[in-house]
């Protein structure tokens, strides 16, 4: 792979506004490939699994183009990369020819224990450092592009020396790869630490961002949590358009992974995250 | 302070029930006083871990938190424990008979077959999604004698084979039963009855998926079922290879017996889809 993602990024394919695929909503979910252009997956449900679960993935990749958006590779970690999961991902991603595959940052396991939680880093030098350089061999060992996602955060970790933004913009320049960005967290995050979600957009590559990511939150006493159980708001949306208009991405997506409504609800989301991206990106309007 | 040390410590306020309790309380303190970072988002975090691990252990021991009580107490015991060591989250309750077999005399006083209901709850799961090449076979009707010479059979790949010393099938159906028809109280007082009528008595298992349906079926296996099925398993035997060493293993019953118990069973088997057919 080339070092320079932005210019390799231009040769993705664009794959339109797509859902996460659930077990809950499989079926619906193949009913409707008229609605739907593309499909993530989160790989740890279906890395070296058989029966039900590979059936479905297997009607998944006959149907739709496919990426993965993986929860445990923990590239905030100080433990070494866990070698038995990158390489499981390089071969799953072969298996679905999957044009690039993304995770968090965050940590998710250290001292060999898995928390099995998107957990946030200090936004220090020291993370950048760190992260960047697993990133780039994580990038490496699989051979596909890579993207970075935004998390949702509920504490600032000690040793924070810069802003949310910065943390990441200085993360993904550093290790040469893609944002995911998530605008929903983005919005979770403003509100719960008082900043201005606009700054957010305002301050990062965004010629790096190849895929957005849409949800719902819900609250917890004082603070909002990034549960992916309720329809996404208004202002969520506001920032889909923002970030459309000043960005070329290839994929939008809604995540929905609890409390799931009717499918109709779900089949309305994406209209709507449809009909802003054709305003904004008209090439990203695939299906319709 | 370095960021291995900060991930150290935060990974023991969140998982660590005694030292979240000494830090909230102000009697731990593992970083500076101006990098303290905030209780409530320690708890918050703490609580969300709690609620995945709660989550995924009701979702995978579902006979087994009707009877133990104060389930939850104890998710969260054995899962300091034995901290999720694998990226896949179901693997995280993997551990679970063992731990109630190493750490809970009480309740296996009162439950002693405790740990064979959660091997028995753990192993559907891992039949259910192990991923198995399916071997080559073929549909073999044994009506020539010649063919028993010729032909092995083919065990389905997802089998486990468990030996239990309760009626752990007739536990969990009774328990699923009692929570389908009554209501919560009545299902409670179900669950302790039937709890205290449980009697132990040996059985063997066949755990294994349809490779069509993907549903995961438990067959209770006669003794000379149990043999046969080792046999194949240990040396993939022609059938007529595995009439005599039935034979000779079950030296006090009569020869023909067995044949005609074995040759009766052949068919069942592969109906259950436990043999999936034949192979040269």
């Amino acid at each position: 792979m080339s070092s320079n993602f932005i210019q390799d990024s231009k040769t993705l394919p664009l794959l339109g506004v797509g859902l996460g695929l659930r077990r809950e909503l499989a079926d619906e979910t193949f009913a409707n490939r008229n609605k739907i252009d593309w499909l993530e997956i989160v790989p740890e449900n279906y890395m070296n699994l058989g029966g039900a679960i590979r059936e479905r993935l297997d009607r998944a990749r006959q149907k739709f183009p496919l990426v993965t958006h993986g929860v445990s590779l923990s590239i905030g970690s100080t433990d070494e990369l866990s070698s038995e999961y990158v390489g499981g991902m390089k071969r799953f991603l072969d298996l679905i020819d999957a044009p690039w595959w993304s995770d968090h940052l965050c940590f998710s396991s250290v001292n060999g224990s898995y928390m099995h939680d998107l957990l946030p880093l200090p936004h220090s030098k020291e993370a950048v450092e760190h992260v960047a350089k697993r990133i780039k061999q994580a990038q490496t060992q699989v051979g596909r592009p890579f993207l970075l996602e935004n998390i949702s955060y509920y504490m600032n970790v000690p040793e924070t020396a810069m802003s949310e933004w910065q943390f990441l913009s200085e993360v993904v320049e550093k290790a040469d790869c893609g944002i995911l960005l998530d605008v929903n967290n983005i919005y979770v995050n403003s509100v719960n630490h008082g900043f201005d979600p606009y700054l957010f957009i305002d301050n990062i590559p965004l010629e790096r961002v190849v895929q957005i990511h849409l949800a719902g939150h819900g609250k917890r006493d004082e603070v909002i949590i990034d549960t992916h159980g309720n329809a996404v708001i208004e202002p969520v949306f506001e920032l889909l358009q923002y970030v459309l208009e000043r960005s070329c991405v290839k994929a939008v997506m809604l995540e929905r992974d609890q409390n799931y409504p009717d499918f109709d609800d779900i089949l309305a989301e994406l209209a709507r995250i449809r009909s802003i991206a054709k305003s904004a990106q008209p090439a990203l309007n695939m299906v319709a | 302070m370095i960021l291995r040390e900060i991930e150290d410590n935060l990974q023991t306020l969140w998982t660590n029930k005694k030292s979240r309790e000494e830090f909230l309380a102000g009697k731990l303190q593992l970083f500076k006083n101006s990098q303290e970072p905030d209780p409530k988002a320690i708890s918050l975090y703490a609580e969300l871990m709690m609620i995945g691990q709660m989550n995924l252990m009701e979702s995978i021991y579902p006979a087994c938190q009707r009877i133990i009580p104060d389930f939850e107490s104890h998710v969260y015991k054995y899962m300091e424990e034995c901290p999720p060591n694998h990226f896949n989250l179901n693997r995280a309750a993997r551990g679970f008979s063992t731990y109630l077999s190493n750490n809970c005399p009480s309740l296996l006083k009162k439950y002693p077959f405790l740990p064979e209901l959660a091997d028995y709850e753990w192993v559907e799961l891992e039949v259910m999604e192990a991923d198995v090449e399916w071997p080559l076979h073929e549909p073999v009707v044994l009506n020539d004698p010649a063919l028993f010479s010729v032909y092995k059979p083919v065990l389905n790949p997802t089998m486990q084979l468990r030996n239990y010393k309760y009626p752990i099938s007739e536990i969990v159906d009774k328990l699923i039963d009692s929570s389908d028809t009554e209501s919560d109280s009545n299902s409670d007082k179900e669950t302790q009855k039937l709890v205290k009528s449980v009697k132990k008595k040996a059985v063997t298992l066949a755990i294994f998926r349809e490779p069509e349906s993907h549903g995961v079926k438990f067959l209770e296996l006669g003794e000379i079922t149990r043999f046969a099925i080792e046999q194949i398993l240990a040396n993939a035997p022609t059938y007529q290879e595995l009439l005599v060493s039935t034979i000779q293993a079950f030296s006090k019953r009569k020869p023909d017996q067995i044949v005609i118990e074995l040759l009766d069973i052949f068919p069942k088997l592969e109906e259950h889809r436990l043999i999936l057919g034949s192979i040269r």
